[in-house]
């Protein structure tokens, strides 16, 4: 499959997914629509545009699926970490949150010296914690142990 | 004269030593609430307002000014340097400032947007003392029909912005109006996309769409190449720009300044809208309109110091009318009221002192923030010289702190991290991200005034051609269609075959 | 909720333990660590006009600090939820107001099971009420509120009203006025009182219902002209403009009232302090001066006051939403 045409049944899918929803939603009379119109329009136009994509996608480079997508452990991992940090915010409090994804990122994805890492993730969270809570006054989650 | 007069004595009142310690302030912080992408003006503001409760008004509203224009300052940086907006109005700037660093520009671009923020500034400030009155009654004059007829033309303009294909440009400006429909409608409050989730009612943040797709997007992408980026090593001579790019940036800054200032006085997403026109305006006017998007100097002159202009325009209904048409300014209003004052219609006339101050402080205020960001391009610059691998976890941090910070909600990070995996992926398709975010912002609005319209006329299509203002935009916009059409009748008949393998 | 559950048990193992530390054998004074207040509201929204003031003057009478964390989003569902649910110690306050009604009444009427309720909570304290004034275009051609009855009267569904918002207190208060003459008129909701207002100006809608606050510097400024207010009496900074009951029409007082409530289960003793100190709060001459400054007028009421006005306004806002619902609202 070429790149463009895994682009295209992405918007196709998308575009039908939208389409069902929109439907479901009141369409108003003509002088005042509704608030499935907007919606339903733009979803036909995708689709549309889908599948124009589709028919005149047969040439070009092909999708490397396994380099694009699954091969890709730096981007799993940072993606995975991320998702980690925003799972931990609320329950562990900003800093220790801060520190760990940090320390994480910097030792294992840009492979820093472990004493290099911690000295850089502590510093940071540090010096974050003094900004963003202390100067800027925001009410980030204090976590169980309150810091 | 009595303007002239009546000015003399606002800078000596602005002069005293602590108005000018309060606005230098103000600069400061909104130059540095404006570097951080998330935390924008409108954050920036409130979270000083509780300082300005031991000044005298005339001081505090020195100093949150300060901070809403100062904040348009900064946006541009990181923009430029890392392709991440630090505001909405900076979305436009990131097509062609973060192509000039690409290239080992970022010095000149920066240069430039801070010259132009300058001079638009300044030439929306003349405006503002000149005109204030009077404008504010041209700004009322634009209903939801008058929007929607200027918006029109915006979203055709949004059309020819992408440098890839039409269609593909097109299928992103479909799928940003569609995410922008997430939530409640503000007009039936039917719940639409939202399965549910409770953070989705209000609908989905420009922040966390915005800094997903283009700052985790890009992150995402550049670690895939590798995680030691190129060291870039700027020397002086490249940090300012050439007289070539000098005398091309003076018709674009001009233009930008005039039509963001007028922008600015539309209710909605005057910022945006001003530096996105002025990008589309100058590509019009281009000779080479094909470069653009690779680095021309033009596409960073123009909207930023359009978007700076419009914080002029913006401020004239508040001033001259009390009537806030921006988040940033509402809280700034908020401000006054706690203040113990109250901007109305006779907000001029009775505090003629204060309005004066406020002008002349503005036109200083311009001032410091020029000569604070020139020598600061130097050490934004050198940021780049910091290894990619230190570099990125703090920029993937900053943006998830910058989204938190703007309500508070981990479900925002949620989304963050996923737009930022489809930013990843457009990307590796080849699809341009800038028409899906500028889309996501006008769409909304475009729906809303549609309707709006159509429900204060009773049905009748005569509210999108009946005043001269409908009718000017509309007929531009149908120009602007057919040129549309007929341009891409003539590429299709050029070959289809080049749809593949355009984008960079 | 389970992880929010393990989290309000650890801080509550943890403020055990500090207790048996800190004070062995007497229980200490209530506030004796800072008190959370929770603002449904972004900072710098229209809350912190009133709020402010509160929090500086209540640390006076409380002796603790009252700290303001804003948790923005879902209309305020949010925030309701958080302060639903917070532990019922005293040390977490929520901004309650006429908002919080119409939107858990809604959720309601509309079949859903609100996630918080009106029952949820114990109120403490009214810190202002501000009323709707109904105001028209200045180039309109009605300068009473009689003359635009009239007129609406004789040509149904062909005028409209613009409002702050679907569901807004701006909103409700002309379905109000609407329904109790049974005028017919389309309503466009705007994103706010500023569009709104600017949109009034500028003659895009022929009359809207928003708050003296905002309304009353533009009538100053002959931009619009107010003609009646949804008030039981006539308000001191306009005293010619006269009261929709004095214009005939009765039991359509409308408005916003903003206040402070506790967890429902919050112990007697600690409501009754949080009560007495907003009662003195509201009654300190700094803080009058502070409202006044900014054109509102103190209309405070106390704790056992508020429930009676929430539960009539709850039922009266339900009643209205109800109608609307039939009419096809979503």
């Amino acid at each position: 499959m070429t790149k463009e045409r895994f682009g295209s049944l992405f918007l196709i899918a998308l575009g039908l997914y939208a389409m069902v929803h929109s439907l479901r939603l009141p369409m108003g009379e003509w002088n005042q629509p509704g608030p499935g119109v907007f919606p339903l329009i733009l979803s036909v136009l995708l689709a549309i545009i889908g599948c124009s994509l589709y028919v005149v996608s047969d040439k070009g480079p092909r999708l490397n699926w396994k380099d694009t997508f699954f091969r890709q452990p730096k981007i799993w991992a940072i993606v995975g970490l991320t998702a980690g940090f925003i799972l931990c915010f609320d329950w562990l409090g900003f800093v220790p949150t801060t520190a760990l994804y940090l320390f994480v990122l910097f030792f294992r994805i840009s492979r820093l010296s472990f004493i290099y890492s911690i000295a850089l993730s502590l510093g940071i969270t540090g010096a974050a914690w003094f900004f963003f809570v202390k100067t800027l006054n925001l009410h980030l989650p204090p976590g169980p142990w309150r810091f | 004269m009595d303007a002239l007069v009546s000015l003399y004595h606002g800078f000596e009142n602005a002069l005293s030593l602590q108005n000018i310690y309060l606005c230098l302030i103000g600069c400061l912080w909104g130059s540095m609430v404006g570097v951080l992408p998330g935390i924008g003006p409108l954050a920036g503001i409130a979270l000083l307002i509780p300082i300005t409760y031991g000044i005298d008004p005339t001081g505090a509203i020195i100093m949150l000014a300060g901070i809403y224009y100062g904040a348009m300052y900064g946006g541009s940086t990181t923009s430029i340097l890392l392709n991440i907006p630090g505001e909405s109005a900076s979305v436009v700037t990131c097509l062609d400032g973060y192509q000039m660093t690409q290239r080992g520009r970022a010095g000149a671009a920066l240069f430039i947007a801070a010259i132009g923020s300058w001079i638009g500034g300044t030439i929306s400030i003349v405006g503002v003392m000149l005109l204030s009155p009077v404008l504010a009654d041209v700004a009322t004059k634009f209903g939801p029909g008058e929007l929607f007829s200027l918006l029109l033309v915006a979203l055709l303009l949004l059309s020819s912005l992408g440098s890839s294909s039409f269609l593909k440009t097109l299928a992103m400006i479909s799928m940003g109006m569609l995410a922008g429909t997430v939530g409640m409608d503000t007009l039936t409050g039917a719940y639409r996309f939202t399965h549910g989730f409770m953070g989705l009612y209000d609908g989905l943040g420009f922040v966390p769409v915005a800094m997903g797709m283009f700052g985790i997007g890009e992150i995402l992408s550049t670690t895939e190449q590798s995680i030691v980026r190129e060291v870039y090593r700027p020397r002086l001579r490249e940090l300012l720009t050439t007289w070539d790019e000098f005398r091309a940036s003076i018709g674009p800054i001009l233009r930008g300044s005039v039509m963001g200032f007028f922008i600015g006085l539309l209710p909605g997403a005057a910022h945006i809208l001003s530096s996105f026109m002025s990008y589309t305006v100058e590509k019009r006017l281009a000779k080479r309109p094909e470069e653009f998007g690779t680095g021309r100097i033009e596409g960073v002159a123009g909207p930023e110091t359009a978007n700076n202009a419009a914080t002029g325009g913006a401020m004239i209904p508040f001033l001259a009318l009390g009537i806030p048409t921006t988040p940033a300014i509402a809280v700034i209003m908020i401000a006054l009221l706690i203040h113990g004052i109250r901007p109305g219609p006779l907000f001029i006339s009775e505090n003629p002192e204060l309005f004066w101050t406020l002008i002349a402080s503005m036109y200083i205020g311009n001032i410091i923030l020029v000569l604070l960001n020139l020598p600061l391009i130097g050490l934004f610059v050198s940021l780049l010289r910091v290894p990619f691998g230190i570099l990125f976890p703090i920029i993937l941090f900053i943006c998830l702190i910058g989204t938190y910070s703007v309500s508070y909600n981990t479900f925002d990070l949620a989304i963050l991290l996923g737009f930022g995996c489809m930013g990843y992926v457009f990307r590796k398709l080849d699809y341009e991200l800038a028409p899906f975010v500028l889309a996501f912002i006008i769409g909304p609005l475009i729906e809303e005034t549609f309707r709006q319209a159509l429900m204060g006329s009773g049905g009748s299509l005569a509210v999108f051609y009946e005043s001269p203002i409908t009718f000017t935009f509309m007929s531009i916009a149908a120009v602007l269609l057919g040129y549309n059409i007929f341009k891409s009748l003539r590429q299709s008949r050029i070959g289809v075959s080049s749809t593949g393998s355009t984008g960079p | 909720m389970k992880r929010n559950g393990s989290l309000m048990l650890s801080v509550l193992v943890g403020i055990v333990f500090l207790c048996f530390l800190s004070a062995p054998g007497a229980r200490a004074e209530f506030p004796e660590r800072p008190i959370t207040l929770i603002n449904p509201q972004a900072p710098g929204g229209a809350n912190d006009v009133l709020a402010r003031p509160y929090t500086q003057i209540v640390e006076k009478y409380l002796g603790q600090p009252v700290v303001v964390v804003n948790k923005p989003g879902a209309s305020g569902m949010i925030a309701n939820v958080a302060g639903a649910q917070a532990a019922p110690d005293g040390y977490t306050l929520t901004i309650g107001s006429s908002l919080m009604t119409i939107v858990m009444e809604w959720e309601k009427i509309s079949g859903k099971e609100p996630p918080a309720y009106i029952s949820d909570f114990a109120p403490v304290g009214v810190l202002s009420t501000i009323p709707t004034v109904l105001s028209v275009p200045y180039a309109s051609p009605w300068k009473t509120i009689t003359e635009l009855i009239n007129e609406v009267k004789a040509n149904p569904g062909k005028y409209t009203f613009v409002s702050a918002g679907l569901r807004s207190p701006t909103h409700l208060g002309a379905e109000r006025f609407i329904k109790a003459l049974g005028l017919k008129c389309r309503h466009v909701p705007y994103k706010g009182g500023g569009p709104a207002l600017q949109a009034l100006v500028g003659g895009h809608g022929d009359f809207t219902t928003q708050f003296s606050l905002t309304s009353i510097p533009l009538h100053r400024g002959n931009k619009l002209r107010i003609l009646a207010v949804q008030n039981s009496e006539r308000l001191k900074s306009i005293p010619d403009i006269p009261t929709m009951r004095e214009a005939g029409i009765q039991n359509i007082e409308n408005g916003m009232w903003l206040g402070i409530v506790a967890p429902k289960n919050t112990p007697s003793a600690i409501l009754e302090k949080l009560r007495d100190a907003t009662a003195e709060t509201v009654k300190d001459p700094a803080y009058i001066q502070a409202i006044q400054a900014v054109g509102e007028e103190v209309r405070p009421m106390g704790g056992s006051e508020l429930a009676k006005h929430w539960a009539l306004e709850s039922e009266s806002i339900s009643r209205l939403l109800k109608e609307l619902a039939k009419e096809g609202m979503k």
